[in-house]
């Protein structure tokens, strides 16, 4: 293409950054080398994994600033790419770990060479304060209550560099829950030497400053603008990481970040609207991978406690009525897994699967002439003008394909603020969004979403069954494995059957990046890890 | 040019503005409330029950009753503590003062660019009424204020760096790659030259180009018609025809003496342009990526975050009366005639 | 000759000296004529998606091209004109009906109508407008009624101001007298003598402010506010093709954007053609 060829000459020539570039001598030839640039929408607005309000990216930059006691293990995909393994956990502050003979408690053994960014040394007293302001805080308590991790109590420090976790709930869930971000560890010392009366955890403090002692260490952060990470020389936690440095800059438009890939004056994106990676995919000048989102799905949500939706007949005529194909084909580019179409029966244990819908508006005409709606009714579709992007192609072919069967849908484009606080007050009758749950076990992401006990805020459909309910409950405390697929395949034939929740696709972690960089490892918390990649 | 009652002109403007401004936080205060939405659940991000949204929202402050959300919000203003932002952690105060410098010096520099031509147009269209270089003056400037901004502002990207790849990555005030100067005034252009950097000075400036020829665009209409207008009121009036009687040469004539007397209306207009354009290009900055105090507040409405907006509209209201006060007093300044009324 | 001159109609006398003018309201009667026609004459159906053709270029099946989710742009921009005719004409109608009247009493009674208003005024304008805008539609809601609702009470002020200046300069004058002494009421005299006299220079205000009223919703929609989706409304759609122009797909945003560019650019000529007939104080 024309443009492509004028970008490559004249813009090359041109362009204020080749031109400091172009009189770079082979010493800082070698430090571009090392340096890998990262362009995002939005950078972090606080230092602090465990803060208030933190947003994504703030859980992002945290994850290479702080260590944790363990982490996860790296497998490698169908596809070929590489993710986390939530059944393989390795070491990375603690050198070892013994679990008790009934499963009541967790004995970690701590490198005794692992020092913080200010090189003191981390010890179990350390870890025993991070835990606690863990759980003492509103934000990461949420988290680790889904480990079974409440109380101080159960943090016990043995000695310098030993310390015991108890766990009386047996909740299989524990030991991965103390690999995410939350439970990160902190410098005890700085923090508390910054703490006040009136803020005892120094959380005013760590929203502007680190205390860890992570792969890399924070050379600047300029809010909304740009953040450079400087690697950790003294990193004891793993493989000393390739890149000496991670700028990371905010670019607002996508457009502008794609351009910036295109032309070389970025490293890295996985900010993009799918249409980008698609097209850069294709044009295969850049390096683009797509790793479906482990427990995540897109999906239309319909409020069981709204007319007509509470009709479950309405809801499944909803499920045939929308238009899959075109949706994941244009809307999405292809960039996911497909989960309509599937059986009419779940298969197995995993989760997300395909649900045994397609697009057949004659049979939702039916059902709604089943419930008595054979004229249709108004409602309003509302969705995230955030991802405006993705959505909004989404739901304008949902709405005309509801037009088709009688159901005339004004769509309701929200800012982020108001979409997830009414869908947790519960006042959208039926809404596009997405979900997606940590830890890679269905009954933790069914607690979440389909939980009618728990009803809780992502719970935007009000959904309860007492039968799935019981369920949940058992496929998270059992060890049995019959009692543990039995329990699943309830789950799952009721989210089928009862559909207040109609998942479009499994969406994918898409990333863009130079050819000469790899080692790009998929995250659990779908932020950048930097430690593993390197360029060449 | 009496200076005492310039003082109490002054005062008086101040006071005067005094029950706008306590209006202003009053409305301001109300509205962001009004703005539908839970920040707690909107910051809470994905958390497992509402009693923990709850505990967040307590944790904020956002379940006190509004008359106390109130007087504490008045409390800090009276202590000088404008809040901090929940979406980026940082004290209202210190982003405002590091996002004003980087709105005021593109204002400056679209303003600059705006005069450079519009000028030039004005009195060559005075000098020649009614001809087509008048009519062309006319029409260019009015296409410009008709131009949308953000229309404007991506068709400029499109064109000088996608295609052409002239200007610099619209990424901000700075290049990706380089440091920026040490910050003294917090504008970078000026920063850099008091640091002697050309290099920097260099990508500064093109990083500003776009966004202050689009911005120019927008001035440029009503820049053009008040020269054209002052230049022909002046030309035609009694003392400049008594020095072309006496001989003056034509282009002293028109430069020296008819634009300097010119000049009043085109200060007045360019005052109105300028607070209006402090605060409302929130669309530029959006389009160039540009960490001004616009695009603060639209992020800030975006996200819910209260204390950014309240901040944000209390100090441009102060911004506003600062500079429509200055602008009556260069008024006064230019022109002896202009008495203050105290 | 000089009788022939003042023979002329005063608008054909200005519309032969000031060309741009003539063109400027030709341009008016044929953008009024698209918005009436347009939903009846547009070859494809302005809402209907198609995913086949997503993000095509201009072609002769689709003149403009294709949005992202299919939707012909040349039938979109021609039906967006009646939508964004229609927010300008009502939010400014709104405007002047309200401002005018107001400002006419304020500058005519004086007294206490007039400090209120004034100090209302004064705070209403300490606000930077557009986010005014942004803030009203937020909590009212995303509606084109809204937005006509936002956008005429950021007008307001200044429809107050000039009708308060031009009908306090009557206040004074011989015939408001004259009739005053003859028995006509206050009222009266506002309706019959002051507003009509006051009418002439606001008349250059509103086809400026049409302009702006537009770039105003416009803008709005660019944010994300405003008019809902599927509705084809020029800002929406230069916002929908904002993101596509790096990837080569300019005629997303140019057509609207395009569009916007000569329907604002005809009202700021017509409001500099009308100023220069309207305005007294115009010094060629």
């Amino acid at each position: 293409m024309l443009r492509r060829d004028l970008l490559r000459t004249t813009g090359a020539l041109l362009s204020a950054d080749a031109l400091s570039l172009l009189r770079v001598t082979p010493a800082s030839a070698q430090s571009r080398a090392e340096t890998l640039l990262v362009v995002v929408e939005v950078g972090q607005n606080s230092l602090d994994p465990q803060g208030l309000g933190v947003n994504q990216a703030t859980l992002g930059v945290t994850w290479n600033l702080y260590d944790r006691l363990i982490g996860f293990g790296v497998k490698t995909l169908p596809d070929g790419n590489a993710s986390f393994d939530f059944d393989h956990l390795v070491p990375e502050l603690a050198e070892s770990w013994t679990t008790a003979a009934d499963g009541g408690s967790v004995t970690f053994r701590l490198r005794p060479d692992a020092t913080f960014h200010d090189g003191s040394k981390v010890t179990a007293a350390d870890v025993k304060w991070s835990l606690d302001r863990a759980v003492s805080n509103p934000a990461p308590a949420s988290q680790m209550r889904a480990g079974g991790l409440e109380k101080p109590e159960q943090f016990v420090v043995l000695d310098e560099h030993t310390i015991r976790v108890d766990l009386p709930a047996h909740s299989k869930l524990s030991l991965p829950d103390l690999a995410v971000i939350q439970p990160s560890v902190f410098n005890a010392k700085l923090c508390q030497a910054h703490a006040t009366t009136d803020d005892p955890w120094a959380l005013n403090w760590a929203k502007t400053n680190t205390a860890g002692s992570g792969a890399y260490t924070l050379e600047s952060w300029t809010p909304r603008q740009e953040t450079v990470l400087a690697r950790n020389e003294s990193w004891r936690g793993g493989k000393l990481p390739f890149f000496k440095r991670i700028v990371i800059r905010e670019i607002p438009s996508s457009g502008n970040r794609r351009a910036l890939l295109e032309r070389g004056d970025a490293d890295l994106s996985f900010d993009l609207p799918p249409r980008d990676f698609a097209d850069l995919a294709r044009d295969a000048k850049l390096t683009v991978l797509g790793v479906p989102a482990p427990n995540t799905f897109q999906y239309v949500g319909m409020n069981t406690h709204t007319k007509p939706f509470d009709d479950v007949r309405v809801r499944q005529a909803v499920a045939w009525a929308l238009p899959y194909d075109k949706i994941f084909d244009t809307a999405l580019q292809g960039r996911g897994r497909k989960l309509f179409g599937g059986p009419a029966a779940p298969v197995g244990n995993e989760w997300p699967q395909p649900f045994p819908y397609h697009t057949d508006p004659d049979r939702a005409k039916a059902l709604l002439a089943e419930a008595g709606l054979a004229g249709g009714f108004e409602t309003t579709l509302a969705f995230d003008l955030g991802t405006a992007s993705v959505d909004e192609p989404v739901c304008l072919f949902i709405q005309e394909a509801l037009a088709g069967i009688g159901i005339k849908a004004a769509i309701n484009r929200l800012p982020p603020g108001q979409l997830r606080g009414s869908i947790g007050s519960r006042q959208q009758p039926l809404y596009l969004f997405s979900f997606g749950a940590w830890f890679d076990v269905p009954e933790y992401f069914f607690f979440l979403l389909y939980d009618g006990k728990l009803n809780g805020p992502s719970n935007g459909a009000s959904y309860a069954n007492q039968a799935v309910d019981a369920a949940i409950d058992t496929a998270r405390n059992t060890s049995d494995p019959e009692a543990y697929a039995a329990a699943l395949r309830t789950m799952f034939t009721a989210a089928m059957t009862d559909v207040p929740y109609v998942p479009l696709a499994q969406p994918f972690v898409n990333v863009a990046m130079q050819k000469s960089i790899s080692g790009f490892v998929n995250m659990f918390h779908r932020q950048l890890d930097y430690r593993p990649l390197h360029r060449g | 040019m009496a200076s005492a009652s310039l003082w109490r002109y002054a005062a008086r403007r101040v006071l005067l503005a005094l029950p706008a401004l306590a209006g202003v936080v009053v409305v301001t205060f109300v509205i962001t409330r009004m703005l539908p939405g839970d920040p707690a659940l909107y910051y809470a991000g994905q958390v497992d029950s509402f009693a923990s949204v709850d505990e967040i929202r307590h944790r904020m402050g956002l379940d006190r009753p509004l008359p106390l959300q109130f007087v504490a919000y008045v409390d800090d203003l009276a202590h000088g503590d404008l809040g901090q932002s929940l979406s980026t952690g940082q004290p209202v105060g210190r982003e405002l003062i590091q996002r004003l410098p980087a709105s005021f010096e593109l204002m400056a520099s679209a303003l600059s660019l705006a005069l450079l031509i519009a000028v030039p147009l004005g009195v060559m269209a005075a000098t020649r009424p009614g001809s087509w270089i008048d009519h062309a003056c006319r029409l260019i400037g009015t296409a410009g204020v008709s131009l949308p901004t953000f229309f404007t502002g991506l068709l400029l990207i499109y064109v000088f760096y996608y295609v052409a790849g002239w200007a610099p990555a619209p990424v901000g005030r700075f290049p990706s790659f380089m440091r920026p100067p040490p910050s003294i005034t917090g504008m970078i252009l000026i920063d850099s030259l008091l640091a002697g950097d050309l290099d920097k000075f260099q990508a500064a400036l093109g990083q500003i180009a776009l966004p202050a020829l689009t911005m120019a665009l927008f001035a440029l209409a009503p820049l053009t018609r008040m020269t054209r207008a002052a230049m022909l009121g002046v030309l035609s009036s009694d003392f400049v025809r008594q020095a072309r009687a006496n001989g003056a040469p034509r282009l002293h004539l028109l430069f020296v003496t008819a634009l300097r007397n010119g000049l009043l209306p085109v200060v007045t207009t360019l005052g109105m342009i300028a607070s209006s354009m402090l605060g409302a290009n929130v669309l530029v900055e959006r389009v160039f990526a540009w960490p001004g105090v616009g695009s603060y507040a639209l992020d800030a409405m975006v996200s819910l975050d209260y204390a950014p907006l309240q901040g944000f509209v209390l100090v441009m209201s102060v911004v506003y009366v600062l500079i429509n006060l200055g602008i009556d007093i260069l008024y006064g300044v230019i022109d002896p005639r202009v008495r203050f009324e105290a | 000759m000089s009788e022939a001159v003042a023979r002329r109609s005063p608008l054909r006398h200005l519309l032969q000296e000031n060309k741009l003018t003539g063109v400027a309201v030709g341009l008016f009667g044929l953008l009024v004529l698209v918005a009436l026609l347009a939903p009846s004459l547009v070859p494809h159906d302005p809402l209907a998606t198609n995913a086949a053709h997503s993000v095509e270029p201009p072609s002769a099946q689709f003149w403009f091209g294709t949005d992202e989710v299919g939707r012909d742009v040349f039938s979109r921009t021609m039906v967006a004109t009646q939508l964004d005719l229609g927010i300008a004409l009502s939010a400014v109608a709104i405007s002047f009906a309200i401002g005018s009247v107001l400002g006419a009493a304020c500058g005519f009674f004086g007294g206490w109508l007039d400090r209120i208003t004034a100090r209302l005024v004064d705070t209403l304008m300490a606000f930077p407008l557009f986010l005014l805008a942004m803030a009203i539609i937020s909590v009212l809601g995303n509606s084109t009624a809204n937005v006509v609702y936002a956008t005429a009470l950021v007008n307001l002020p200044f429809y107050i101001r000039m009708a308060r200046a031009e009908a306090a300069k009557l206040r004074g004058s011989g015939y408001i007298e004259a009739a005053r002494l003859a028995g006509m009421g206050p009222a009266q005299l506002l309706t019959a003598h002051v507003y009509p006299n006051i009418l002439p220079p606001i008349m250059v205000q509103i086809s400026l402010n049409l302009g702006w009223a537009i770039l105003n919703a416009a803008g709005l929609s660019f944010i994300g506010l405003g008019v809902r989706p599927p509705v084809a409304e020029w800002g929406i759609m230069v916002a929908d093709g904002a993101s596509l122009i790096v990837s080569g797909a300019w005629w997303v945003s140019l057509f609207p954007g395009v569009a916007l560019m000569l329907t604002v650019l005809c009202f700021n000529l017509i409001g500099d053609g009308l100023r220069d007939v309207l305005d007294p104080r115009r010094v060629t």
